[in-house]
């Protein structure tokens, strides 16, 4: 019988290819101080956690910087990390927390903040096809507020209660900003 | 009508944003910029492991020293085979003009302490500080030889003056008196 927690994202359904008790192992190993058993938690997880902060930040510079802090506070907390969740939303959530953390941090510092507005991510950088290119623009210009949690909730398939939980915000908070999100994009998606 | 429109946009919207792609292959691999930084703290938490492990080699090996130092005070007297017998002639200023008793008295003490103190060196250092003794009597003789026959000479004064320094000093240290001050109002 599957995990049910790995149904419920987009993001962890790739993480059924690699084997459940498989990584288990390796994240008993990684807790132990196996840095090996770590880095092959980390070429499984890379991608959805780098996409995941590059849809968050728009900017690649930002999100490999988030990506890899992520995967550091990952190693200093794995000691925390229980079986009662899968391995890769609980690597989601520290993500998201940097992400968020670095975006807070960039807001008292104006010339940082700058340069993540100023960045409008590349769809072609993110691997989306031809039609989804006004789409993948458009979420970019989302406040952020309705960009994470349209990316978490309509991209990545978190439910309205893990999105709150993510960012932070009410289930409630996180329904009306997704719907805020939706009725931008589709401002911008029909004046295009 | 519109409504409906809307409804149809949103679940378009949706629907395409299902298809965004989740997983993005950074540009470049960022694991050597996490391995390093998780290995840092490894490094750091074994440098401290063993730099309290070298304090704690370093103090051991302190006061191994000292009780051994402190042992070597207390260990009996021993016998350096080959070592010269000290020569010790009356201190005089010039040939026939001998120093004051106080002074010759003050000389003899240091004289006995240095052989008590000296049977306690080690051998090799019993040898030099004996030759050194040697060397400085060797040239307050000669300068004792010198001043028999220039009196007057100034120079020679000095130098028998620090010639004869030289050999308190050396005593002194032997016998651990800081008597590099001792005046001296006899000559």
């Amino acid at each position: 019988m599957p995990d049910p927690v790995l149904t419920q994202s987009r993001a962890e359904a790739p993480r059924m290819t690699v084997g459940l008790n498989d990584e288990r192992v390796l994240v008993k190993r990684a807790q132990a101080g196996g840095v090996r058993a770590f880095e092959a938690l980390y070429r499984i997880h890379i991608e959805r956690v780098y996409g995941l902060c590059l849809r968050m930040t728009a900017n690649k510079s930002e999100a490999e910087d988030c990506t890899q802090e992520a995967f550091i506070q990952a190693w200093t907390k794995l000691g925390l990390f229980r079986n009662d969740s899968a391995f890769g939303t609980w690597l989601h959530r520290i993500a998201v927390n940097t992400v968020l953390g670095r975006i807070r941090k960039s807001k008292r510092d104006r010339e940082q903040m700058m340069v993540v507005a100023d960045m409008v991510l590349d769809p072609e950088l993110v691997g989306d096809g031809e039609n989804l290119e006004d789409l993948t623009r458009a979420i970019d210009r989302l406040p952020d507020g309705a960009r994470h949690a349209f990316v978490l909730h309509a991209v990545y398939g978190y439910s309205h209660t893990e999105t709150g939980e993510m960012l932070g915000i009410a289930e409630g908070t996180s329904k009306a900003q997704v719907h805020r999100a939706r009725s931008l994009l589709a401002q911008q998606l029909t004046q295009a | 009508m519109t409504n409906k429109r809307d409804h149809e946009l949103d679940d378009e919207i949706m629907a395409a944003a299902s298809q965004l792609s989740i997983g993005v292959v950074p540009e470049r691999d960022l694991w050597a910029g996490i391995e390093s930084a998780i290995e840092k703290p490894r490094q750091a938490r074994w440098q401290g492991a063993f730099a309290q492990a070298a304090s704690i080699v370093l103090l051991i090996g302190a006061s191994a020293v000292t009780y051994m130092m402190l042992e070597a005070k207390n260990m009996p007297v021993t016998e350096v085979v080959g070592v010269p017998v000290l020569r010790v002639a009356p201190a005089s200023f010039g040939v026939g003009n001998p120093l004051g008793p106080e002074y010759e008295d003050a000389r003899a003490v240091l004289e006995v302490r240095l052989e008590q103190e000296l049977e306690r060196l080690p051998g090799p250092t019993q040898v030099d500080v004996r030759k050194n003794l040697e060397n400085i009597r060797a040239a307050i003789d000669e300068i004792n030889a010198a001043l028999a026959e220039e009196p007057e000479s100034m120079m020679l004064q000095k130098l028998l003056m620090s010639s004869y320094q030289r050999e308190l000093e050396v005593l002194s240290k032997v016998d651990g008196f800081a008597i590099r001050g001792m005046p001296r109002d006899d000559i």
